[in-house]
């Protein structure tokens, strides 16, 4: 203790406030770092920073980063009395160079060193108020894509990167938070463990459990040529999310309070603008209430808390949501850091049975007289409300990273994370339930561990100008995923019943165990800190791997060149990069999916096996690899940004369910490297700055993004439908829609139909976003964003029921006319599709583009006094208000989908209800 | 350098570290070699066979109008798709294609079985009563593809004509015979030589069926056994009914409504519920079967009175037409419905139609009958089947995956 009290004793500290030079205002989430000490501070709300110089150091240069802003870099001279206070301003500056980025780099790296894309998020940069990870990441970053499913509560999106990656393994991207791996798989369904489809239909997406007012920035990477690091499983791609943290200083309060309302806006015909759903929606209230602080002296925190209670527009739904966080940092050394980033989500859950669930809400709603009740009333159908579905989550996550710089040059980073993911699912149907007179209960409780090992060396050897930085590191993730459930139905009366009150009970366990560890190492030649050239190996193995499978390679190489540093280069022409970048990743398969397996089950009460999967010894990951060629061009001012890449992705080996003969016994298909598929596209982003004119300030961005896939093999086995009509065949997209295509919908005439059509892309292709922001008059500032999707095809699989029940009304006018004699009255389309006995099962299939209006929202900062606070504002927003759907898809939004979970690279129309509406006011102080 | 060499130190242990898991639930093949598991395979045998049946007396029974659809189209969920309520089998449709392959593993999972067996018993194999047990699972597997499935194609061979599956049945069921024998098992022998002798009628081996059906005793009855502890193992007719909430097929219009509501014949029983007067369609009035009246309810493999048929069939085909009607309405008096009227070689065979129809209604055996006197082009009147499939075609299952098709 004599010995850290002394230590501490010699130790020189520099402290300070960086500000905005345009406003004056504190700058908080600036990175502060001594250039060749590897010792940083991020400066917290009021601006302040406070960085531990080792004793000794006369001098020593200080270098300032924030995304948005103007690099500063400034050599400081301690004075004797081992204490410097030193100030900043930092000037607007959309991107920057000297940006530091993590993901996907082999650490901290400068943005100009790294040859792959890189998109970063900022919370604090954006308009509209977040309520969510998943609408934090909707419509900011080209080639990201998130598509929500339902307008449930609790409903979680899809996310790809670049589209899906995969035909037969989840696509959701990787997650890290503060560099700990934590589950990006969605919650299961809440659904008895024997019939999925019987509960709302909809997944809970983990991510949804961070609080957006946590995150201080995420960094995406898009494919295999910038996750090479991460290996096996990073071929869909990498989101890291940071959270914030304290910096040094006294506390730092922030709350913020908001409220809101959400409505589902019409989806349907003129004469039933919800489909016959309107009598059970509701408009719907939110309310939250955030409160955080940060600050510290040698330890520093950043606590925060939030609760939440949001309705949903169905009528059972209710959501009661908790979260805290806690982060700490400190240093013990001037060479040692280490920080501590904890979170607890907890998340109660009530929700409608929905979705194509023949015993809920929905399916019944939309199906009108055709409902399963028997009776067309809404005393009849409300009878469906008295099914209870609740779901708990607990979701915790933890990390301990420590920083040891035993030397200037030379860093290693430990990480240790834990997290958990935990749900209880109880689903009741109770004694009386109109479906199940004598009652259904049934209880599931889930648990996904994720454990993270990760180390890092860093080596940076300089020659001159020249420098040459070598890393190494290992990974080692374990994931361990439990399930125990239990079923039972027949309960002797209407009293609350548990499972132990059924008549008859059924059991379910589950247990999956995978390791995936790792090692890898690169080098990156920098020439002159303009010219980057870097090459490196990843060596994987996992426990999923076949037997005859061993070690898995993945390769990288990439070059970044700022060629505008070169003399030669006009300085009128501004900044420019090009970046090149080549990468290999995979996606490992699951557990059992090489084994030749049995499983155990019941025979009227008796052990029997049953054969599952007939294995697969030569089984590995499906490798991509992935070339991007792009540039980033900046106006010297910065005000004009422009980034584009193009990229090529050659899936090999990619893994496909292949189909045995059942003559074999085993009716699984069987997981098998065969498949090669090529994925291409183009990212654009474009940023404008128009500068300050009168007081007035406007920004504006438009990203574009095209993706196309295309199946350039199955190594000999035949075409193969993934669900209904998304089919997976040899020259088409991955998947492609394939069904009846009528080609005279408005004659009035036999209808001409084109069976086995190929209609395209399930998944968009042309991905337009555009934002912009205006600062008016006292710091009001007006911001608005949009969205186009496009290029693809929908299988509207739930009007395609109400067809077959001959109950949709977009047919009233025809089923009008046939039951007055008059079928010569209906056109083609009618005749197809209005005729119940005679609805083709392979259709409707419509185009699916539409541009939506995501955010609109408006912030009006308050004077201080006001709140008694230090700096206030009020932001009134308004989301997915406005929506532009093609002319073939008549009724339903184009985002509704759910039933096939979040790993599908599959989405069509399914019966739910359409994500709402919602408008919110957020008031938000910060005090000190 | 010391640090460098930490790095090191650390690659080297995750690189040498033991990524082999061992995860619960499924079992490796393996295991499956051991005399202690022949208990679990052979109830695994009676499960697929169970669900095998279940599908095809479903599916089977609107093809050849036992029951007629009042539910969805969308086949996922007990519903009939449009062709079939046409009687049109579609070796595409999932439904189809699941009834293909559950029948397929049913009969691959016995035979497989009664490998390992041979091998794990070794000599105690010939009088074990598991193997006499399996060996039944194996000649009922084989009987159900023979009597519903166009072609035979046995462990991803070529296809062959259906009465192969027959031959296996008969070499099942023979084998069964002496094992259930030396092993004091009375149940399994009746049971092996009473599908023997159903077999033995596809055979052509009217001498033998005969013989053979009049050793088994007047009540006897082997039955698939279907289960309440879960959905999977629900007698899949009935359930289809189960009103939770598919109310899929009816009785309405076919044959066994009016022979019902005339004769209360306890073989073909159906009801009305008021407070659900039509079928999940909504246009078809919902006179459910009550045959089968819950999840648990057995389906009939073979019967003491199906023997009887197979005697009166073998008199008929002798030309003892007053004879097989005699065995005939033995029959129908021992269940207190009226007899049948004939008075010549047709009329009898019309009698015998109808009535191995009431006798094994909704059993998954109609369609193999119907097929079998069509093609054998014997006099009577059956069932109209124009414009109608007769037998279940391969499944895309396998047609797209098994290189010797």
């Amino acid at each position: 203790m004599a010995c850290l009290a002394a230590r501490l004793d010699a130790q020189q500290t520099i402290t300070g406030r960086v500000t905005d030079n345009g406003s004056g205002r504190p700058l908080s989430g600036v990175r502060v770092a001594i250039d060749d000490l590897q010792s940083s501070d991020t400066t917290r709300a009021e601006g302040t920073y406070r960085l531990i110089v080792p004793q000794g150091r006369a001098s020593v240069t200080l270098r300032l980063t924030k995304i948005g802003f103007a690099p500063v870099r400034r050599r400081v001279t301690i004075p004797a009395s081992r204490s410097l206070s030193e100030n900043f301003e930092l000037e607007r500056r959309a991107l920057g160079l000297d940006a530091i980025v993590v993901t996907g780099s082999a650490g901290a790296t400068q943005l100009r060193e790294v040859g792959h894309s890189i998109a970063e998020i900022r919370p604090s940069s954006l308009s509209e108020p977040v309520v969510s990870v998943d609408h934090l990441l909707s419509a900011k970053v080209p080639g990201l894509m998130v598509i929500p499913s339902t307008g449930m509560i609790g409903s979680g999106a899809k996310i790809r990167l670049r589209g899906s990656a995969s035909v037969a393994l989840s696509n959701q991207p990787l997650v890290y938070v503060d560099g700990v791996r934590m589950r990006s798989d969605g919650y299961p369904k809440n659904a008895p463990f024997n019939d999925r489809s019987r509960g709302p239909n909809d997944n809970s997406s983990p991510l949804n459990d961070i609080n957006p007012a946590d995150i201080d920035r995420v960094e995406v990477v898009r494919g295999p040529a910038a996750t090479t690091l991460y290996g096996t499983e990073a071929a869909a791609g990498v989101i890291q999310i940071f959270t914030k943290r304290g910096g040094e200083g006294r506390a730092v309060w922030t709350t913020q309070i908001d409220a809101g309302e959400s409505e589902v806006q019409e989806f349907g015909t003129k004469e039933h603008p919800y489909l016959r759903l309107g009598p059970w929606l509701r408009k719907a209230n939110r309310a939250g209430y955030a409160l955080s602080v940060g600050g510290g002296g040698d330890l520093r925190y950043h606590i925060a808390t939030n609760l939440q209670r949001n309705e949903g527009v169905l009528p059972n739904d209710l959501e009661k949501r908790v979260s805290v966080r806690g982060n700490f940092d400190v240093s013990p050394a001037s060479n040692l850091k280490l920080s501590w980033s904890s979170a607890v989500a907890i998340d109660n859950l009530k929700n409608t049975p929905s979705g194509p669930n023949g015993q809920g809400l929905l399916q019944n709603v939309y199906r009108g007289p055709a409902n399963a009740t028997g009776i067309d009333t809404k005393e009849s159908l409300d009878r469906i409300l008295a099914w209870d579905i609740s779901t708990n989550i607990n979701h915790a996550i933890g990390g301990l990273t420590a920083v040891w710089t035993p030397r200037p040059s030379m860093s290693h980073t430990l990480t240790l994370g834990y997290d958990r993911a935990e749900s209880e699912m109880r689903s009741l149907r109770p004694y009386g339930f109109v479906f199940a007179p004598q009652g259904i209960l049934s209880n599931e409780r889930w648990l996904a561990t994720t454990s993270t090992a990760d180390y890092l060396g860093r080596w940076r050897l300089e020659f001159g100008r020249n420098a040459t930085t070598i890393a190494w590191g290992f990974q080692s993730i374990g994931t361990d995923i439990s399930s125990v459930a239990g079923y039972g139905e027949g309960f002797a009366g209407p009293s609350a019943p548990t499972l132990s009150s059924a008549s008859s009970t059924l059991a379910s366990e589950t247990r999956t165990k995978a390791v995936i560890a790792g090692g890898f190492t690169q080098a990156t030649y920098d020439w002159r800190n303009r010219l980057f050239l870097t090459g490196g190996l990843r060596v994987d193995g996992s426990s999923s791997f076949g037997s005859d499978f061993g070690l898995q390679r993945f390769p990288r190489f990439s070059a970044s060149y700022v060629i505008s540093d070169e003399n030669f280069w006009p300085a009128a022409l501004g900044t420019l990069r090009l970046r090149a970048a080549y990468g290999e990743a995979g996606r490992a398969p699951r557990v059992f999916d090489a084994d030749r397996t049995w499983i155990q089950a019941g025979y009227d009460g008796k052990p029997a096996y049953l054969p599952s999967s007939i294995g697969n010894a030569k089984l590995g990951p499906e490798r991509s690899a992935e070339t991007e060629l792009g540039f980033d061009l900046s106006r010297s001012d910065e005000r004009l940004r422009a980034q584009l890449t193009w990229y090529r992705r050659n899936t090999h080996g990619a893994l496909l369910p292949v189909g045995q003969p059942p003559s074999l016994g085993f009716l699984n298909p069987q997981l098998t490297n065969v498949g090669s598929i090529r994925t291409g596209g183009l990212e654009l982003a474009l940023n404008a700055s128009f500068g300050r004119a009168g007081g007035l300030t406007a920004d504006a961005g438009l990203d574009l993004a095209l993706n196309r896939t295309k199946v350039l093999s199955l190594g000999g086995s035949p075409a193969f439908v993934l669900t209904e009509v998304a089919w997976i065949r040899e020259g088409d997209p991955a998947p492609v829609l394939i069904g009846v295509k009528l080609k005279n919908p408005a004659e009035i005439a036999a209808a001409v139909l084109e069976q086995s059509h190929v209609f395209g892309p399930n998944m968009p292709t042309r991905i337009i976003g555009a934002h912009s922001e205006l600062g008016v008059w006292g710091g009001v500032r007006l911001g608005a964003r949009v969205e186009y999707q496009g290029g693809n095809y929908l299988f509207d699989n739930a009007s395609g029921s109400l067809f077959r029940q001959g109950v949709h009304p977009l047919c009233t006018d025809a089923y009008a006319n046939k039951a007055a004699g008059k079928p010569e009255l209906l056109n083609a389309w009618e005749r197809v599709w209005c005729n119940a006995s005679t609805v083709p099962p392979d259709g409707p299939i419509v185009r699916g583009d539409f541009v939506r209006l995501r955010d609109v929202s408006v912030t009006i900062p308050l004077r201080g006094s006001l709140m008694r606070s230090r700096n206030a504002s009020v932001t009134m927003a308004a989301r997915n208000y406005l929506l532009w759907k093609n002319s073939e898809l008549k009724v339903w939004d184009p985002e509704m989908g759910g039933r096939d979970g979040m790993d599908s690279p599959v989405r069509f129309i399914e019966f739910g209800v359409p994500t709402a509406a919602a408008i919110s006011i957020a008031v938000r102080a910060t005090y000190w | 350098m010391k640090s460098f060499g930490l790095g090191a130190l650390l690659i080297a242990t995750i690189t040498s570290c033991d990524l082999g898991v061992s995860n619960p639930g499924p079992v490796n093949d393996g295991a499956l070699d051991d005399a202690a598991a022949n208990d679990a395979i052979v109830n695994g045998m009676g499960r697929a066979l169970s669900r095998a049946v279940g599908y095809i007396s479903y599916t089977g029974g609107i093809i050849d109008k036992e029951i007629v659809a009042s539910g969805s189209n969308n086949v996922s969920i007990f519903g009939v798709s449009l062709k079939q309520r046409a009687g049109l089998l579609d070796p595409g449709l999932d439904e189809t294609n699941d009834h293909w392959r559950f029948a397929q593993q049913a009969r691959w999972v016995s035979e497989d079985g009664v490998r390992r067996m041979r091998e794990t018993l070794g000599a105690n194999f010939s009088k074990s009563p598991l193997a006499a047990q399996a060996l039944v699972h194996a000649g009922f597997s084989e009987r159900l593809l023979g009597e519903n499935m166009c072609v035979a194609v046995i462990d991803g061979g070529a296809a062959e004509p259906r009465n192969a599956y027959f031959s296996r049945a008969e070499a099942a069921f023979t084998e069964a015979i002496a094992v259930a024998n030396a092993a004091g098992n009375t149940t399994l022998e009746r049971a092996a030589r009473a599908g023997r002798a159903s077999v033995r009628v596809w055979l052509n081996d009217w001498t033998g069926a005969a013989a053979d059906a009049r050793l088994v005793p007047t009540v006897f009855v082997y039955q698939a056994v279907y289960s309440s502890l879960e959905q999977a193992q629900y007698n899949r007719v009935y359930w289809a009914n189960g009103n939770q909430p598919a109310r899929a097929h009816s009785v309405v219009g076919t044959f066994y409504e009016s022979y019902y509501t005339s004769t209360k014949d306890p073989r073909t029983p159906w009801s009305i519920n008021p407070a659900f007067p039509r079928g999940t369609s909504g246009n078809v009035l919902w006179y459910f079967q009550t045959k089968f009246d819950k999840t648990s309810s057995p389906v009939n493999l073979v019967s003491a009175r199906e023997m009887k048929l197979i005697i009166a069939e073998s008199l008929l085909r002798s030309g003892d037409w007053p004879g097989a009607l005699t065995e005939i309405n033995a029959i129908r008096a021992s269940v207190g419905v009226p007899p049948w009227a004939a008075t010549n070689v047709a009329e009898t065979w019309t009698a015998l139609g109808r009535e191995r129809g009431i006798e094994l209604w909704l059993e998954g055996r109609r369609l193999g009958d119907l097929y079998r006197w069509q093609t054998g082009k014997v006099p009577g009147v059956f069932d109209d089947m124009t414009g109608r499939d007769m037998c279940f075609p391969v499944g895309v299952s396998e047609t797209t995956t098994n290189p010797n098709l």
